[in-house]
């Protein structure tokens, strides 16, 4: 693949080395590589930011990608393999920031999931992922004193998009 | 070389990496990094984007990091024992330096926070009645 094409933005931190795609900040942190035939981005919360730049720029131009977690790269494909990458994809929507930018570039983050599952057949890790992600997404604690609940996320939007997500996905992989 | 933005922007960079690489090899033994994964060793590259990395950002010498170190010039680069042989003071050198000059016979700026105000003739004095 030309990587000068997958660039998105004239931003000078951009590094091609070795058929990698990288980002420099503090350090060269990888962005996108390519494995088996598989467009593979690197979802790394330290460059939110370029990485949701990258997934638009894919996107808009047609190109399949898939989304793969930090500690996962290059790794032999397995359940476990399977497991992480799905783990982070829930996960990381915890994170408010990458949440808002998310919903604001109008990617298809349900579609990306659903062909994940699709292609290596992997709904049980999937199934494990979500619950562990969900479980502590959703987590929240009583206050006997003040009898009440209080969320690790304090943001309802968020809880709500999660909470609702296994079955936007069952849906979009029928259809 | 020129001391340009692009260049304090580096030094600083330079300054924050050697303070994570500090924390990761000392204080740190379990941690979760920035996407939630709990990590039992981390390395410094993994504290970025955390709340430490943000703290560590702060350039400015505080009162705890040492009231008798020196905090600019070359001699701050050293670290020091906190023995008091000389009060090596931002007030200190501020008296001495006054007093050095007055001993010359030199006139001096009036050394104040707001504004330095120099004494001349025209110029009244703080304390001085206008006639």
């Amino acid at each position: 693949m030309d990587m000068q094409a997958i660039i998105p933005n004239q931003h000078p931190n951009w590094v091609i080395k070795k058929n990698k795609l990288y980002f420099e900040q503090l350090c060269l942190e990888l962005a996108f590589y390519e494995n088996h035939g598989i467009n593979w981005i690197v979802l790394d919360l330290r460059i939110g930011r370029p990485i949701i730049a990258l997934m638009k720029h894919f996107s808009e131009n047609g190109i399949d990608f898939l989304l793969c977690s930090r500690h996962n790269i290059l790794k032999p494909i397995s359940d476990e393999y399977h497991y992480n990458n799905l783990y982070n994809y829930v996960l990381s929507l915890s994170n408010s920031n990458f949440f808002d930018r998310l919903i604001k570039s109008k990617i298809d983050y349900i579609k990306n999931i659903a062909d994940y599952i699709y292609h290596f057949e992997a709904y049980d890790p999937f199934k494990n992922a979500f619950n562990d992600a969900k479980k502590q997404i959703l987590n929240k604690s009583y206050d006997y004193y003040q009898n009440a609940y209080y969320h690790d996320i304090k943001r309802e939007d968020i809880r709500d998009y999660v909470s609702g997500l296994e079955r936007e996905i069952k849906l979009n992989m029928i259809i | 070389m020129e001391r340009n933005r692009a260049w304090r922007r580096y030094k600083g960079e330079v300054k924050l990496r050697r303070r994570l690489k500090m924390w990761a090899s000392y204080y740190t033994r379990w941690m979760v990094d920035s996407n939630g994964v709990k990590l039992v060793y981390p390395k410094w590259f993994d504290l970025i984007g955390t709340q430490t990395h943000f703290e560590l950002k702060n350039h400015a010498a505080l009162k705890y990091h040492g009231s008798h170190s020196i905090k600019y010039g070359k001699k701050g680069n050293k670290r020091r024992y906190y023995i008091k042989r000389e009060p090596f003071t931002r007030t200190w050198e501020k008296r001495n330096f006054k007093n050095i000059l007055e001993a010359n016979g030199i006139k001096h700026f009036n050394i104040t926070y707001g504004y330095a105000s120099h004494h001349t003739e025209s110029t009244p004095k703080l304390g001085d009645k206008e006639e």
